[in-house]
């Protein structure tokens, strides 16, 4: 079993917390499964808007690079 | 109806003279008219063929940008044009049934033209009309080019007809046969580029709704959700309207009448109009984003579809085709007068080619945008376009008539650099100058300029006016023909082209800046133009050999 590399995880910034965990669990929930896909493109766009430069592209980079190595792992 | 087609006159082969033509036309479309009229323009004679009886049907290219109308008022049919023509300026973006941004385009003070909308079949008989009163050119209906030949100094070209077959000789090939033109695969050459695979299905109609003039893109409208609807007004009562089919609609069932009308009526509706109209014509369409990789092989020069061909979207292809037009003519007409080397047609392919790549750069991102090529496209416009009912998220995604005219600032044309000496970024080597009003009832900049070079001359209100006269004198020829225009530094212009005192620009005969100096001496003035010009100095002046050639009466 693969083990974080850290423990203490990574900065402050970085950290999901668990208000906004429930926050987002809870709208998707919300959604009808058939517009689930929809309403996270939606979000993604909202979250998106004004960000630096760059940033959407890597957060896309990092999500798409953690799903290929879950996937790696449950294969 | 909007146009009267009648069958045009046919030439008879042996009316065709013998001996080289100067310049042979391929393609009687607007764009090779175009061409034929720039030459005309510059005194060089032409011939036209064209395998159509008639005038091209239907409203097909429609938009004319600013710069295509300052081209056709040089080519002496602007004044035309505008007589028949619609002018618009505003656009409305819908999803579903609301709307979710507009946009205006604003005419800048300065200028007299702004987006015109004129039916192609009024185009090529307006261009046809004013080549014909040249008497420097003729279009020959139902000539068919069937064959080329490279003799070396001459293109042979074969020719059929009716009434039997002829050759017939020239020194230069245009090459204006649209996209299914011959020339280019007689050449071996072909298309780079991307074909999209989603269809429109396209209606001109008649209706007398009085609706305001512009254009209307529907997003997703009801009765064809995830799609994309273009309306566009044109003159005489006319609608042109762009569906696009679902991917697993038959575009030959689709376009058959009673599905045609259902799509129409459903607009309507949408559009809670009655739906009083008259079908006029129906074709389909494919949007390309291509590109020869050369427009000047040989001989023979490439112009319009036949070069390019560029996404409907933002109205850029015919408009392209005329700068391709007037930004060829007066090259070529300087070279089959002995005036420039063959080699200033390499300029015609760096300057126009890469306009059309910087275009497709930009229409990529809109013909993704309306066409929605893959399904994570599909899913991103349609949460853009949902959340723009509340918040203006698709302004910056889709404005594709927000860009100006390409800025030619590599051309081997220029004679001075982009950044030399205290200019701004107006003016600069490359770009077209802007028109004006010019002071004490002269008229536009753009009425003075003609075919030739031109030296916009800064001066102080108290100069000496032999210092303009003298120039004239020492740089004008009858090889590179020169006009000096004087401005006083005191007035409009000084402002707009960030002139003082003794500041000037050489301005080609195709409207662009040349080359741009606070002082220049009379030596840099008269280099700048033999660079500009294509020098051919010591090459014998063939005007006078090309001009009696005959075109048939």
């Amino acid at each position: 079993m693969s083990v974080p590399k850290s423990s203490t995880g990574a900065s402050d910034a970085a950290l999901f917390s668990e208000r906004d965990f429930e926050t987002l669990a809870a709208s998707i929930d919300r959604v009808a499964p058939a517009q689930r896909e929809l309403f996270l493109t939606k979000l993604v766009i909202l979250l998106a808007a004004g960000l630096p430069a760059g940033t959407l592209r890597e957060h896309i980079e990092r999500a798409r690079m953690n799903v290929d190595s879950n996937n790696e792992e449950t294969a | 109806m909007y146009f009267s087609w009648k069958q045009m006159p046919f030439v008879a082969p042996s009316a065709v003279a013998d001996g080289r033509l100067p310049v042979l036309v391929i393609g009687g479309g607007p764009v090779g008219l175009a061409t034929a009229l720039g030459l005309a323009r510059h005194g060089v004679r032409s011939m036209v063929l064209e395998s159509r009886d008639v005038i091209s049907r239907g409203s097909r290219a429609l938009a004319m940008t600013r710069r295509s109308m300052q081209i056709l008022d040089q080519l002496g049919v602007g004044a035309q044009v505008l007589e028949k023509s619609l002018r618009w300026s505003e656009g409305w973006t819908f999803y579903k049934d609301r709307q979710v941004h507009s946009m205006q385009l604003p005419m800048p003070a300065n200028e007299k033209h702004g987006q015109t909308n004129l039916q192609q079949c009024w185009m090529e008989q307006l261009l046809l009309d004013a080549l014909e009163a040249s008497g420097l050119s003729r279009v020959c209906y139902q000539h068919t080019a069937t064959a080329i030949e490279d003799r070396g100094d001459t293109v042979r070209v074969s020719v059929s007809t009716p009434e039997g077959d002829y050759q017939v000789n020239a020194a230069y090939i245009v090459a204006s046969d649209g996209p299914r033109g011959a020339m280019r695969k007689w050449l071996g050459m072909d298309y780079e580029g991307t074909s999209y695979s989603q269809r429109f299905v396209i209606n001109d109609i008649i209706c007398k709704q009085p609706l305001p003039d512009g254009r209307r893109l529907f997003f997703s409208p009801p009765y064809l959700p995830g799609k994309t609807v273009l309306m566009h007004k044109a003159p005489f009562d006319m609608w042109r309207l762009d569906f696009q089919l679902m991917d697993d609609q038959d575009a030959e069932i689709e376009m058959q009448p009673d599905r045609v009308h259902e799509r129409i009526r459903a607009h309507f509706a949408l559009m809670d109009l009655k739906p009083d109209y008259e079908l006029v014509l129906t074709s389909v369409y494919r949007a390309n984003a291509l590109s020869l990789p050369t427009y000047n092989k040989g001989r023979v020069l490439f112009a319009g579809d036949a070069a390019h061909q560029v996404p409907i979207f933002g109205g850029r292809g015919v408009n392209h085709g005329y700068e391709d037009a007037f930004n060829l003519a007066w090259k070529l007409a300087a070279v089959v007068k002995g005036a420039a080397s063959p080699a200033l047609l390499d300029s015609y392919t760096q300057e126009r080619r890469g306009a059309l790549l910087d275009t497709l750069a930009e229409l990529t991102r809109t013909t993704i945008f309306i066409t929605t090529p893959s399904p994570g496209m599909a899913l991103v416009r349609e949460a853009v376009l949902s959340l723009s009912l509340e918040d203006n998220f698709v302004a910056n995604l889709f404005d594709p008539y927000a860009s100006g005219p390409y800025d030619c600032m590599d051309s081997a044309l220029n004679a001075t650099a982009q950044d030399s000496e205290d200019f701004g970024s107006r003016c600069r080597p490359g770009a077209l100058v802007p028109d004006l009003v010019l002071p004490d009832g002269q008229g536009r900049l753009y009425d003075l300029l003609g075919a030739h070079f031109t030296l916009l001359n800064f001066v102080a209100p108290d100069a000496d006016a032999h210092h303009a006269a003298e120039l004239q004198r020492s740089l004008s020829s009858p090889r590179r023909p020169l006009k000096v225009i004087t401005l006083h530094t005191q007035g409009d212009a000084a402002a707009l082209y960030d002139a003082r005192p003794g500041t000037c620009f050489l301005l080609r005969p195709d409207n662009r800046v040349a080359g741009r100096w606070r002082n220049a001496s009379l030596p840099q003035l008269q280099a700048a133009l033999l660079r500009a010009g294509g020098s051919a100095e010591g090459t014998p002046d063939r005007t006078e050999a090309n001009n009696n050639l005959e075109v048939p009466a």
